[in-house]
């Protein structure tokens, strides 16, 4: 299993609603996992069990469009859960709120009111994503302290899932339908049903590089690189092979030590 | 970051995992007859923990009944933590013949007249009431044991981890969480995510189990894993899977002499 993808949870029980807002929905269930339910109770039991990204509520189930106790209520239970502090709230409500209760009290990223509900929702859903991925430092993937998700793996092998700190991981081969991640350590996980290009996204570091269409290494742990064979020796002695149009890349990354004698050289030229 | 919680001499999270023994009959003198067995017993030391399950109680909506029952087994038992636990018909326990007064109230009953030195609430009761019971707790010196419990299946391992982390995210002492597996691999699920919550999350004791003969693995191995109570039986097992609590002592010292 690789980095789960960020959740969007809309409660929306108003049919007419729900409508207008499925353009928007249907857009976003392309990169993201929407999550659609009509009551508040089901999506507690949602955010209670699941990491949830970026939350909409709006009126609930069988309510008319002015009670908007039951979303007031769910906010507020979210945001005693310290992970959800944070997390962009949108509010669909035609309700008035004088003394800014949304604002103060439940920290709502957005009011946005049904007559408008077309125009504003996708506009505020792309800000509270852009503001996920960038600002939050609870949920920017560069600067995420979060142990499990920052630099973790997640291989899901027959039902059983094994985390694996990127860090330790020394090289990633594919061949056939399956990969294997090798570890410096010598361990070795089969995975299945991903490809590398996956795998590279939700390692997210920047170690990875990808050196064939079946092969990454971690730069990291790279002792040797032979461009004349179009090998590379790991530090664990493995050898990984050079694909033709990856060496220009490589050499960016690794450049032999006759090509940085010449730049030095040309840097102090440049001072002088 | 504090994951012991202390009550009377017992540390939980500290040093093996806490054996635990539920009390469980339908009239106060079963439990009382129980409670004077397990006082009387060779193994009484190796207990830390005596889980009085008000669910099987007739009595339970008779608070005179309640509290006098409550403070006789703190009686008996006064060196033991005593847990009380009235388990929802949703998450396994036994159906309630009245409505009023309910859990939630009894609950609280227990909290504000310090009956009891923990207190089980289910995580599904609420945020809210959850909020408030654990305030008054706070307030009474009562640890609440925070609960949830899937008699089906078990649940991948990262719902097992966020749910733990609503747990404790909520304020509760103890985080709890009890499945069942349906095959080996969801025992290897719930030990994996029981790791993760202690390696990543965990910021108070986490106790985790995977129910039945395939999951009775899940009971003796805390120490490895990071359960820091594991629940045996004495006289009547209340959920399934549960070891006698003689055996449960032993397995739980060759664990601890041999795999950590």
């Amino acid at each position: 299993m690789l980095r789960e993808r960020k959740i969007v949870l809309f409660v929306m029980g108003d049919e007419e609603i729900l409508e207008r807002s499925r353009m928007v929905v249907s857009q976003l269930a392309l990169e993201y996992s929407v999550k659609i339910v009509r009551n508040y109770s089901a999506a507690y039991k949602i955010i209670v069990e699941h990491q949830v990204d970026v939350m909409v509520c709006g009126p609930a189930e069988e309510q008319f469009h002015q009670n908007i106790v039951d979303a007031y209520r769910f906010m507020e239970s979210a945001r005693r859960l310290k992970r959800y502090r944070d997390t962009p709230m949108i509010l669909i409500s035609d309700v008035e709120d004088p003394n800014g209760y949304c604002d103060r009290e439940l920290c709502c990223f957005a009011v946005i009111d049904t007559l408008s509900l077309e125009h504003r929702l996708c506009e505020t859903l792309v800000q509270a994503l852009e503001e996920l991925w960038c600002t939050s430092p609870h949920t920017c993937p560069m600067l995420r302290q979060d142990k499990i998700e920052a630099r973790m793996l997640y291989i899901q092998n027959q039902n059983v899932i094994y985390p694996i700190q990127c860090a330790k991981v020394s090289h990633i081969l594919a061949s056939n339908r399956s990969m294997e991640v090798c570890l410096n350590n010598g361990g070795k996980y089969p995975v299945r049903y991903v490809t590398l290009q996956q795998l590279l996204e939700a390692a997210d570091v920047w170690y990875f590089l990808q050196c064939s269409r079946s092969g990454i290494i971690n730069a990291n742990y790279v002792r040797n690189i032979d461009y004349t064979n179009r090998v590379i020796t790991m530090c664990n002695s493995d050898q990984i092979a050079i694909g033709s149009t990856y060496v220009r890349s490589l050499h960016e990354q690794f450049p032999t030590m006759q090509e940085l004698w010449q730049r030095r050289q040309n840097r102090c030229m440049f001072f002088e | 970051m504090i994951r012991y919680c202390k009550i009377k001499h017992c540390i939980i999270g500290f040093d093996r995992p806490k054996i635990c023994v539920p009390l469980v009959g339908r009239s106060a003198e079963e439990i009382i007859a129980q409670a004077d067995q397990i006082r009387q017993s060779q193994r009484s030391s190796a207990i830390d923990m005596v889980e009085l399950r008000g669910d099987y109680l007739d009595i339970l909506p008779d608070y005179e009944v309640l509290d006098r029952l409550l403070a006789k087994v703190a009686e008996i038992l006064p060196e033991k933590v005593l847990l009380f636990t009235i388990r929802s018909e949703a998450e396994g326990g036994e159906k309630l013949a009245f409505t009023t007064p309910t859990i939630y109230e009894i609950n609280r009953h227990v909290i504000e007249g310090h009956l009891a030195d923990m207190v089980d609430i289910e995580l599904f009761s609420g945020a809210e009431q959850a909020e408030e019971m654990i305030g008054i707790a706070k307030e009474k010196g009562v640890k609440i044991i925070m609960s949830n419990h899937d008699f089906q299946t078990t649940p991948d391992a990262s719902t097992i981890v966020n749910r733990l982390r609503s747990m404790q995210d909520l304020g509760a002492d103890v985080a709890k969480i009890a499945v069942m597996p349906e095959n080996k691999m969801h025992v290897v699920n719930l030990l994996a995510a029981t790791a993760m919550m202690q390696e990543a999350y965990a910021e108070v004791p986490v106790v985790t189990m995977s129910m039945g003969k395939m999951g009775a693995i899940s009971r003796i191995s805390g120490q490895v894993f990071g359960s820091a109570i594991t629940f045996a039986s004495f006289a009547e097992a209340s959920a399934p899977g549960q070891i006698p609590v003689d055996k449960m002592d032993e397995a739980l010292t060759l664990i601890e002499k041999y795999c950590n």
